[in-house]
């Protein structure tokens, strides 16, 4: 009777055990996301955030933890993006938040989520003072030093010009990346005689690049977004400008830009994160299988803010699930350590975030547009192809870029 | 230091742009001219234009120039339909009504148009039509001389219609004084639908030419609406060639400012302007009764 009894108590008990088990682990973790999906940077946020849900998929598919993955549109504004903060944070109390687009979107949102203490990853924003303050919170996947260090490598050393011209969006991220080049080339014996700053939707760059050829410079650097890059190009080219090259920061050179601009997009150079095909060695495998799903989810090619932002959902994910967010324990200082902790190869390279958050070993590509492919020609441990210089966009191929002044 | 080439092609493209801009606002202008309503969704209906032109491109590869007629009716047909379903309901309400509905539309496209066409931005570039042409070290491209030729055409047409025309007579009475027109037998009701309609389809003409020149983009209509305002004002109301002039003024002074100092202070002039001919001479530099 006894031994029956026992057994019925611990029949009870084990599937008690079961349940109580069975519950916690249905826990879901909760996501937050914000990013522009309307607006000036509608076109970025959307592409991050298609990475951001198929990331999220990916990680319920291997450990078999639900995400509830809440997303707000920031409408490419900044007291929108707080909002937005503000509401995954405070209200619908996600267990930490990734996303953002743009330095001054960023910049607010983290200061939110710094005071809602809530782990906050983002891609898209790459101004170094945003780090400056050292919120604990604060973690990114790229920095603006990797893209100018890029750009002007791959002038001193791919092109040997004397005189650069560098006009540059005056939005935050565009500004600081353009005096930093220019402080880069400069350090470096070259000359920066034209360095223009113009306001965001700038149509006629007609002025500008006209000191240009005034100056006699050599290659033209476009620090701004794919707004001003079309202008610039057809302005340029309108005007024949005699130039080398021209070298763009980000957002150029992707297929959208190639669809539109079509052979007015060959031979421009632009920095990047990740192209199809970079990934170191060890992180060949995951590249590959991270572009097949995307294009069997979205139907097309994942573009580098695809692949950043299916990046920053993982490790947040990864770390929010160290930090107990599938078993009810959830605690955000050990999210914010296993990030710390965090130390692999990805196919955007080496991922490791140093003591205020900004990536360690972060280091972009620069890559120059040849027949309608993004071949990278910069550093050249990384390049895919050979650098086809001197060449400019409208210029027709076999066509010298040098033309009399 | 500029060079005589350099300041000569920066005056050309300044001239080109101005009146490229009067084009863009001709549509605002009109209807506040008429109406006195400040439709924030012009710039909406003009992106519409441009991105009807797009799909025309892309689809049937049909020149953008070709395609301004269907751009205008698509844009006429938005506006008309605008304003047979919503405004015409709140027209007698205060004004500033009427400014709220318009923002609200303006949302309304903006976000319809990255539901059809996503946020890309969309280029109607044609090969022939980018080819630059050069006098003399002077630079412009085909599209930019026809482009002029059509925005000046558009402006003389429609100043044309209102001044000899008997609609544009009908519009112009109405303009002035509303129950004098109605007694003389005028539908007011009428003059401001077709008014409406007129002022969609202005902006529909523009899109095409917008989209050749720089590109389109659903949020390309907020910087087009705020740039027609600022011409509206300077040109002041009732006056269709003085947008020409005040477009002109607004392009050289821009295109100039930053020839001699920073591209970074083309804004500021045209807001500087736009805050001194407020100051000085409310009305507008042509401002009078139509």
């Amino acid at each position: 009777m006894k031994v029956k009894r026992a057994a019925v108590v611990g029949v009870c008990l084990f599937v008690s055990i079961c349940w109580l088990g069975a519950a916690l682990a249905a826990e879901p973790i909760k996501l937050g996301a914000h990013t522009p999906q309307t607006g000036s940077l509608a076109k970025h946020g959307i592409e991050q955030i298609k990475g951001i849900r198929l990331g999220a998929e990916q990680f319920e598919k291997k450990t078999g933890i639900k995400v509830d993955l809440k997303v707000y549109d920031d409408e490419s504004f900044p007291q929108k993006a707080i909002s937005a903060v503000e509401k995954l944070a405070g209200v619908d109390r996600v267990d930490a938040i990734v996303g953002g687009y743009g330095s001054n979107l960023v910049g607010p949102a983290s200061e939110a989520a710094e005071r809602y203490n809530t782990p906050y990853l983002t891609i898209g924003a790459v101004d170094t003072k945003l780090s400056a303050k050292k919120f604990k919170n604060f973690f990114r996947l790229n920095y603006m030093p990797g893209y100018a260090a890029a750009q002007s490598g791959a002038i001193k050393e791919l092109m040997g010009v004397k005189k650069v011209g560098i006009l540059y969006n005056s939005l935050s991220a565009t500004t600081e990346i353009a005096e930093e080049v220019k402080n880069q080339l400069t350090a470096a014996g070259l000359e920066v005689p034209v360095f223009e700053k113009f306001e965001k939707g700038t149509t006629n760059f007609k002025p500008s690049l006209l000191k240009l050829r005034d100056a006699r410079c050599d290659i033209v650097l476009v620090e701004g977004y794919f707004a001003d890059y079309f202008g610039t190009i057809k302005d340029a080219a309108v005007l024949s400008l005699p130039l080398k090259a021209y070298v763009g920061a980000w957002g150029i050179g992707t297929p959208e830009f190639i669809r539109e601009l079509g052979p007015m997009s060959e031979h421009v150079y632009g920095t990047s994160v990740w192209e199809i095909g970079t990934a170191p060695p060890e992180a060949k495998k995951d590249e590959a299988e991270i572009v097949a799903t995307y294009k069997a989810k979205y139907n097309e090619e994942p573009s580098y803010i695809g692949m950043l932002g299916y990046l920053s959902a993982k490790y947040m994910l990864e770390a929010i699930q160290r930090g107990g967010g599938a078993t009810g324990t959830y605690n955000a200082e050990k999210t914010r350590d296993a990030l710390r902790a965090l130390d692999v190869i990805s196919p955007m390279g080496r991922i490791a975030f140093d003591e205020k958050g900004d990536p360690k070993y972060f280091v972009a590509i620069l890559f120059q547009t040849q027949k309608g492919k993004q071949v990278v020609v910069y550093p050249k441990d990384r390049s895919t192809g050979q650098v086809q210089y001197p060449a400019v966009p409208w210029k027709k191929d076999g066509e010298k870029a040098e033309v009399a002044r | 230091m500029t060079s005589l080439p350099s300041i000569i092609q920066s005056i050309l493209s300044g001239l080109a742009d101005g009146v490229n801009y009067s084009l863009y606002c001709l549509g605002l202008a009109f209807v506040f001219g008429i109406m006195r309503i400040i439709n924030l969704a012009h710039g909406e209906f003009l992106v519409l234009g441009g991105y009807v032109a797009y799909w025309l491109l892309v689809i049937w590869g049909i020149n953008p120039l070709l395609a301004m007629p269907l751009a205008a009716a698509a844009a006429g047909g938005m506006a008309f339909l605008s304003y047979h379903i919503f405004l015409q309901r709140i027209r007698t309400t205060t004004e500033l009504n009427t400014l709220i509905l318009t923002f609200g539309l303006s949302i309304f496209l903006a976000n319809f148009f990255v539901e059809c066409w996503t946020a890309d931005i969309r280029n109607l570039g044609v090969d022939w039509l980018e080819h630059p042409l050069a006098f003399h070290g002077v630079y412009m491209s085909v599209g930019e001389i026809i482009t002029l030729v059509i925005s000046l055409a558009v402006v003389f047409g429609l100043h044309f219609f209102l001044t000899r025309s008997k609609a544009g007579l009908a519009i112009r009475v109405t303009a002035i004084d509303r129950d004098a027109a109605a007694l003389a037998g005028i539908n007011v009701n009428r003059v401001d639908l077709i008014a409406f309609s007129v002022g969609g389809i202005l902006a529909g003409l523009s899109g095409p030419l917008l989209g050749m020149l720089t590109h389109v983009n659903p949020g390309a209509g907020v910087a087009i609406t705020i740039k027609a305002f600022i011409l509206t004002v300077l040109a002041g109301v009732g006056s269709v060639m003085g947008l020409v002039i005040a477009g002109m003024i607004l392009g050289v002074g821009e295109a100039l400012t930053v020839t001699f100092t920073n591209a970074s202070y083309r804004e500021l002039f045209g807001f500087t302007l736009f805050l001194a001919i407020l100051l000085i001479r409310p009305t507008g530099l042509f401002g009078k009764g139509l």
